[in-house]
C-alpha cells in the first residue's frame, strides 16, 4: 500500500515542483539532490512528503528549473508519442514512456544543474572571489572571522550589535556563510567600515583556508566544533583541521577559541587563546545569574569593572558575551558604550528565544542543532523556575556515524535536566534517546507526539501559566 | 479510545458564542489530549439537531457555509438505550451510522441548554455528562430562587422583592409600597431568568421604578427588585469540582467602556496575534484583572462566598460565581452563577496553572465520577403492587 502510494505520487502533475523544492532545498546541488531522491525512492515515501513544512519559492532560478522541466517533459511526449506511433508497440510503449517521465525528468534536472553548476556558476563564482579578495585587501577596517561548528550567527550578531555602539561595523547578513555570500558582501561595502565581521561556514574540507585566503581576518574567533557536517567530512578530526587551518593566516595571539567546546579542546594548540564563562584575555566574570528575561553578570579585569546585562537566554552565553566585551575593549570602546552595546543583544529568531503564549513561557530553540547547545538549553531550563517543565525535541540530524552516541548523551541530558514533561517525535532517534532517558533514572511524563506539526499547533492548549516550555531542534523535511 | 459528544449552539441569545465555546475552548483541547474521539452535535437556531465532523470548523459558520450545511446534512436521531446513541442516515440508500457515546460535554450558553433542559434529556438517557445537574442549572438560571437558595444556607445577596406578573398587577400600589418602607433606592430592577444585562435597569427614584418593572416584566413572568450595592467592585470566580473543589483566581472584569482591550488583547492567544476565538461572554466585559486587584481579606472573603455558593446550588463540574462587592464596607455580595462560562473562561485557568488540556480533562473525569457514583444509589424497588392490581 505505501509502496503504491509512492510510486504513484511520482505521477502528480505537479512532480516538477517537487523536484524543483528539492533542488533549492540543497542548493542546486546535483549530488545532494542525486543523495536526497535515492533515499527518498529506497524508503518508499511519496514525492510529496518532501515538502510538508517549506514550500519551493519561485526564485528565478527555481522558475526556469521548473519550466525547464516542464518543457522537458513535454518534448519528451512529444517525440516520445511519435516514436510509439512509428514504431508500432503503442499501447505498452505509451505506458512505459509515461511511467518513465517523471525519472528521466528527475535525471535531466540533475544533469541541468550539473552542466550549470560547471559552465555558468563556477567560472562566474571564481570572477567574483578575485573580486572580493581585491576589496577586502584594500580595506582599512579591522577585519574579525568567525567560524565554528555551532554558534557561529549568534557571535557575529553580538559582535555586531555590541561593536555598533561606537563604531561603524558590517556583517555579513543572516546565515550567509559561503563564499558567494562573502564576495556579495564585499561588493556591499563603502569602505569606511571600521569594523568588517564575515561568518565563515565550513561545508566540505578546505572550505575555511579559502575564505581566510579571500577575507585575510585580522582576528578569528572559533565558537565551537561538534559532529555537525559530517557528510561531507571523513570524520570529526577532518573538520577540526579545517577550523584550525585559520592558524596559518591570523597569528595565534588573535585566534580566539571557545574553552567550552570539549570536542575543540582535544585538537587545540598549546599557546590558544580561549574564551570560557569564566572569562578571557584577562577579564574575569562573576556574578552570573541567568533568568527567562536574560542573563547578568560581572566582568573584571585590574581596576576595571562591567556590569553586563544581555537578553540572551543561559549561563552558557556568558563565554561569548565577556568574550565581545573584551574584544571590544581592546578595539577601544568605552565602558559606557559596551555596557550599552550588551543591553541591546536579544534573542534571535529561533534561537533560545522565550514567547510568552497563553501565561506560559515558550523557550523557542528551533535552530539548535548540536549536542552541545542543546544541552546548554536543558543546564538552562533545568536553572529556571516553574511550576512545570517541558522538553520538546526530535533528536538531531546529519549526524553520520555519530548518530547513536549524540542521542545517547542528549538523553542523559535530558534526564539530568529532568523536566516533568518530555515530547519525543516517533522518529528513528526517539528509541536512542528514549533507552538513555529511562537508563539513566528518568522517571517523569514521556510523550511520543508522530505528527510533530500537529503537536506544535496544539501547544496553546497543553501550555499554563507557570510553564516553561523549551522546543529544540526542528526536524527539517530532507532528513523526515 | 472513550467517544465524547460536544453539543453546541441551541435556541438562545448566546447561540453564536456557545460556538465559540465549544470549537475552541473543549473541541481542540480534547483532541489534543489524544485520548477521545470528539463528536461535535450542532443545534441550530431552529432546534434542529446535526451530528458531522465539518461541524468543528468555525469557518463553516462564519462563512455562512452553515445554512448550505443544513439545507443537505441531515437530522440527528437520539436513542436512549441505557446510554446515549447518536443515529443518522447516511448517503447509502437505508443504512444508518450509529455512535455510542461515552461522555457528553455540554457546552450550551444560556437558554433550552445551560438552563437544564438539556442535562434533563442526559440524565434521561444515563450517559455521563460534564457540568451542572438539571436542578443546580436550572437555580442559576433564576436570579431569584438561586438567591433564595443561597441565602437558606448564610449567603448575603442584596436586599430583594419578587414577584411574577400576575401577582404585579393585581396590586401595582402595594408592591410599590412594600417596596419603598424596605428597599433603599438606588435599586436594581430586573426580569428573573434572562441573561446579558437584557431587561436590567437601574432607578434612583418611584417613578424609573414603575418603568423598570414594566421592562423587567415585558422579558419574563418574573422580575425581582434589589437594592444597589454601593462603592461597587464586581468580581468573579470559577470553580470546579464536585465534592473537592478547586477555584481558579478571583478576577475583576473592568467596565466594557474602559477603552480599547477586550479579553482577546489582554488574555487569549498571546503572541499569536489577534485572532478572534474566544473571549469570555463576549461584548458584556471588557478585559479583566487576574488577580482581581482587591485587599488580601476581600479576596478571601470573595472565594469563600464563591465556594459557598457553588455547593449550596449544588454545582458540579463547572461553574462561575460572580459577586458584587461594597469597597467601602469591605461587605461581598453574591450575584449570580453561571453553570457554563463562556470558553470555560480558560484565560483564568490558565492564569492559574491550568492549561486548556488540563482542565478540560478534569472535567471529563469528573463527569464520570459522579456518573459511576450515581450507578451505585438504587432508583429501582420491585414491588407486588402490578400483581394486586
Ligand atoms: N444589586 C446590584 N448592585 C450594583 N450593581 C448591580 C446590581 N445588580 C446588577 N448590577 C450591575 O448590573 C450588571 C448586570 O447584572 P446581572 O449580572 O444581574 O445581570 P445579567 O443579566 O447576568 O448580565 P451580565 O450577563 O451582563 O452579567 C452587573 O454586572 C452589575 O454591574
Ligand atoms: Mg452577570
Amino acid at each position: 500500500m505505501k509502496t503504491l502510494r509512492a510510486f504513484l505520487s511520482y505521477y502528480s502533475p505537479k512532480f516538477p515542483l517537487y523536484f524543483a523544492y528539492m533542488l533549492q532545498q540543497v542548493e542546486y546541488d546535483p549530488k545532494k539532490f542525486h543523495e536526497w531522491s535515492g533515499r527518498l525512492l529506497r524508503n518508499t515515501q511519496t514525492l510529496q512528503s518532501v515538502a510538508t513544512r517549506k514550500r519551493l519559492v519561485m526564485t528565478r532560478r527555481a522558475k526556469l528549473l521548473v519550466l525547464a522541466t516542464y518543457g522537458f517533459a513535454t518534448i519528451f511526449i512529444i517525440l516520445y508519442a511519435w516514436l510509439v506511433l512509428v514504431l508500432d508497440f503503442r499501447i505498452l510503449a505509451l505506458l512505459i514512456g509515461i511511467l518513465a517521465l517523471p525519472h528521466v525528468s528527475r535525471y535531466f534536472l540533475e544533469f541541468t544543474a550539473y552542466v550549470a553548476q560547471n559552465l555558468i556558476i563556477a567560472p562566474e563564482q571564481k570572477r567574483m572571489t578575485e573580486e572580493a579578495a581585491r576589496i577586502f585587501a584594500d580595506h582599512t577596517g579591522v577585519k574579525i572571522a568567525v567560524l565554528g561548528s555551532y554558534g557561529k550567527t549568534t557571535m557575529k550578531e553580538l559582535l555586531a550589535t555590541i561593536l555598533s555602539q561606537g563604531k561603524k561595523v558590517a556583517a555579513t547578513p543572516g546565515n550567509m556563510n559561503v563564499s558567494t555570500s562573502h564576495a556579495r558582501f564585499a561588493r556591499s561595502l563603502k569602505g569606511d567600515e571600521d569594523v568588517l565581521i564575515v561568518e565563515f561556514g565550513e561545508g566540505e574540507p578546505g572550505d575555511i583556508e579559502r575564505m581566510a585566503q579571500m577575507f585575510k581576518p585580522d582576528y578569528a574567533i572559533i565558537t565551537g566544533l561538534a559532529p555537525n557536517h559530517l557528510d561531507y567530512y571523513p570524520d570529526l578530526k577532518a573538520v577540526a583541521k579545517d577550523l584550525l587551518s585559520i592558524y596559518d593566516f591570523v597569528p595565534a595571539d588573535k585566534v580566539l577559541v571557545s574553552g567550552e567546546s570539549k570536542m575543540l579542546k582535544d585538537f587545540l594548540p598549546k599557546a590558544a587563546h580561549v574564551f570560557t564563562t569564566g572569562g578571557t584575555l584577562g577579564w574575569k566574570t562573576s556574578n552570573i545569574k541567568p533568568t527567562i528575561a536574560g542573563v547578568t553578570f560581572d566582568l573584571n579585569k585590574a581596576k576595571s569593572q562591567f556590569k553586563l546585562a544581555s537578553g540572551l537566554l543561559g549561563r552558557y552565553q556568558v563565554a561569548p558575551l565577556a568574550l565581545v566585551a573584551a574584544l571590544a575593549d581592546k578595539l577601544g570602546m568605552s565602558k559606557s558604550d559596551i555596557e550599552a552595546g550588551m543591553k541591546k543583544t536579544a534573542p534571535f529568531q529561533h534561537r533560545m528565544q522565550p514567547r510568552l503564549i497563553n501565561g506560559a513561557w515558550l523557550i523557542d530553540d528551533a535552530y539548535n542543532g548540536n549536542l552541545e547547545g542543546m544541552q546548554a538549553g536543558l543546564k538552562l531550563l533545568a536553572e529556571l523556575p516553574a511550576k512545570r517543565k517541558w522538553y520538546v525535541t526530535p533528536g538531531l540530524v546529519d549526524q553520520g556515524v555519530e548518530t547513536v552516541r549524540v542521542h545517547k548523551e542528549l538523553g542523559k541530558a535530558i534526564a539530568e535536566s529532568n523536566p516533568n514533561i518530555v515530547v519525543l517525535m516517533n522518529n528513528s532517534a526517539r528509541p536512542i534517546i528514549e533507552e538513555a532517558m529511562l537508563n539513566e533514572g528518568f522517571k517523569n511524563e514521556l510523550r511520543v507526539e508522530t505528527n510533530p506539526l500537529d503537536f506544535y499547533v496544539q501547544i496553546e492548549h497543553l501550555v499554563a501559566s507557570g510553564d516553561v516550555l523549551l522546543m529544540q531542534n526542528d526536524w527539517t523535511d530532507n532528513y523526515s | 479510545m472513550k467517544t465524547i459528544a460536544v453539543i453546541f449552539g441551541s435556541r438562545s441569545a448566546e447561540h453564536d458564542i456557545s460556538i465559540v465555546t465549544a470549537l475552541s475552548a473543549i473541541i481542540k483541547p480534547l483532541e489534543a489530549t489524544k485520548k477521545y474521539k470528539i463528536e461535535a452535535v450542532y443545534i441550530a437556531k431552529d432546534g434542529s439537531w446535526y451530528w458531522d465532523e465539518k461541524l468543528k470548523d468555525i469557518k463553516l459558520y462564519q462563512s455562512g457555509a452553515i445554512d448550505e450545511f443544513m439545507r443537505k446534512a441531515p437530522k440527528v436521531q437520539l436513542q436512549f438505550d441505557n446510554g446515549l446513541t447518536l443515529v443518522k442516515s447516511s448517503q447509502f440508500a437505508g443504512r444508518k451510522a450509529y455512535k455510542k457515546i461515552d461522555v457528553v460535554f455540554p457546552a450550551t450558553h444560556g437558554t433550552h441548554g445551560e438552563d437544564g433542559e438539556l442535562m434533563g434529556l442526559l440524565e434521561m438517557a444515563n450517559v455521563p455528562y460534564v457540568g451542572c445537574d438539571v436542578p443546580s442549572s436550572a437555580v442559576a438560571m433564576d436570579k431569584v430562587l438561586s438567591k433564595l437558595q443561597t441565602q437558606a444556607y448564610g449567603i448575603v445577596s442584596p436586599k430583594m422583592k419578587f414577584f411574577t406578573k400576575s401577582e404585579y398587577s393585581e396590586n401595582v400600589e402595594g408592591w410599590l409600597k412594600a417596596i419603598k418602607t424596605d428597599l433603599k433606592m438606588p435599586l436594581f430592577v430586573k426580569p428573573a431568568r434572562l441573561g446579558s444585562s437584557i431587561g436590567i435597569t437601574r432607578v434612583e427614584n418611584e417613578k424609573e421604578l414603575v418603568n423598570a418593572i414594566e421592562v423587567a416584566l415585558h422579558y419574563d413572568e418574573k422580575a425581582l427588585v434589589e437594592e444597589a450595592v454601593a462603592n461597587l467592585i464586581e468580581v468573579t470566580v470559577p470553580i470546579i469540582g464536585n465534592d473537592e473543589l478547586i477555584p481558579a483566581s478571583v478576577e475583576q472584569p473592568l467596565p466594557k467602556d474602559d477603552g480599547v482591550f477586550d479579553f482577546e488583547t489582554k488574555y487569549m492567544n498571546q503572541g499569536k496575534g489577534g485572532k478572534k476565538m474566544s473571549g469570555g461572554k463576549a461584548g458584556a466585559q471588557g478585559y479583566s484583572k487576574i488577580p482581581a486587584d482587591i485587599s488580601k481579606d476581600l479576596y478571601d472573603k470573595s472565594l469563600e462566598t464563591a465556594l459557598g455558593v457553588y455547593k449550596a446550588v449544588g454545582c458540579q463540574g463547572i461553574a462561575r460565581i460572580d459577586l458584587l462587592i461594597d469597597s467601602k464596607a469591605k461587605k461581598v455580595y453574591f450575584n449570580e452563577i453561571n453553570p457554563l462560562p463562556g470558553s470555560l473562561y480558560n484565560h483564568n485557568w490558565r492564569a492559574s496553572g491550568w492549561s486548556n488540556v488540563d482542565l478540560v480533562t478534569r472535567l471529563v473525569d469528573l463527569a464520570e465520577e459522579r456518573w459511576n457514583a450515581k450507578q451505585k444509589l438504587t432508583t429501582t424497588f420491585s414491588t407486588n403492587f402490578l400483581k394486586q392490581f
